[in-house]
């Protein structure tokens, strides 16, 4: 059986909400997964990744399909939501997805493994302190696996501006971490 | 090789800038281990290696968060009867839509053909009205 496109999907989500159902299906788990490191907590991300949805929902009927992926405009919308819960709850403080979900290793299990993990959380800490539309460049490619072309659809930007926002990304990653990740070699 | 010095003074400081980041995505998307970008100082292709280094680890660490089955399956379910009720919605909007229009319609017909005998009786009346001759 071939599978729908997601022009097809489009076309019908408008009068049948199953098709809506299944553009939702084939798309939440990346969703999720993006405002998830955005945000360093499963219950922020599975609140952000709903809103997002009906969002979508909202302005399905504004939707246009201009060549650039579907997945661009969903990207786009929980940026932005991300961007706002941001801003609306500076002062909150939050707790980090590692916190949750790495810190059961630490001083449990081998010397080794302990010590990976400290070096996983401090970098994971680093690029939660880049500026946001690196942290978002990080996350489309390392763990989306985008291309550079697909990001630049995300973030409007040229394929171009994408390779040097990466290169500027990694540079302040690199300084961020020089100190403590020395200590950790 | 020359200094990196030479280097930028040969191709610009901008364009050495965009070779860096030409070359950094370059060997990130095809995976190469190791830097091997021949036609750059020593420092830069130092450099290159160490960005390369944390573009790996971030390749290692950033593996897929996965949503939890009850959650994807609940918002699922309750995406698909919000966009139902909305569908709903719409319809019953459009069939008050066109029964309402449908009546006003009706109303400016019977209107029309109200007036149209009001009109013609006037018409007839005035008319017979002239005929008549005057007994003065």
């Amino acid at each position: 059986m071939i599978e729908a496109t997601d022009s097809d999907l489009i076309a019908r989500a408008k009068e049948e909400p199953e098709a809506f159902g299944a553009l939702y299906e084939r798309y939440v788990d990346r969703i999720y997964n993006y405002i998830c490191y955005r945000m360093g907590n499963d219950q922020e991300a599975e609140d952000l990744t709903a809103r997002t949805f009906y969002r979508a929902m909202d302005h399905f009927h504004n939707y246009e399909d201009r060549g650039a992926p579907f997945s661009a405009w969903l990207y786009r919308i929980a940026h932005n939501l991300v961007a706002n819960w941001h801003r609306d709850n500076s002062r909150r403080r939050m707790i980090a997805l590692d916190d949750l979900v790495l810190s059961a290793p630490k001083g449990k299990g081998p010397a080794a493994k302990a010590e990976k993990s400290d070096r996983e959380d401090v970098l994971m800490e680093a690029v939660r302190r880049l500026a946001p539309d690196r942290q978002q460049l990080i996350i489309l490619k390392h763990v989306e696996g985008l291309t550079n072309a697909e990001i630049g659809q995300v973030m409007g930007r040229t394929e171009g501006a994408v390779k040097s926002l990466y290169h500027r990304a990694l540079v302040a990653l690199r300084e961020d971490l020089v100190e403590e990740w020395d200590e950790l070699e | 090789m020359g200094s990196k010095k030479d280097y930028i003074d040969a191709v610009g400081p901008e364009r050495a800038a965009d070779r860096m980041a030409e070359l950094l995505a370059g060997h990130v998307d095809a995976g190469v281990e190791r830097a091997s970008a021949s036609g750059l100082p020593a420092e830069d292709r130092a450099e290159l290696a160490s960005l390369l280094k944390i573009a790996r680890s971030l390749d290692a660490r950033m593996t897929p968060a996965c949503p939890s089955p009850a959650f994807v399956q609940s918002l699922g379910r309750e995406l698909v009867e919000e966009a139902a009720r909305r569908a709903r919605q719409r319809k019953k909007r459009h069939r008050v839509a066109v029964i309402s229009a449908a009546v006003a319609g009706g109303i400016v017909s019977v209107a029309s053909v109200v007036g149209g005998i009001v009109m013609l009786v006037k018409w007839l009346r005035t008319r017979g009205d002239a005929r008549q001759p005057s007994t003065a």
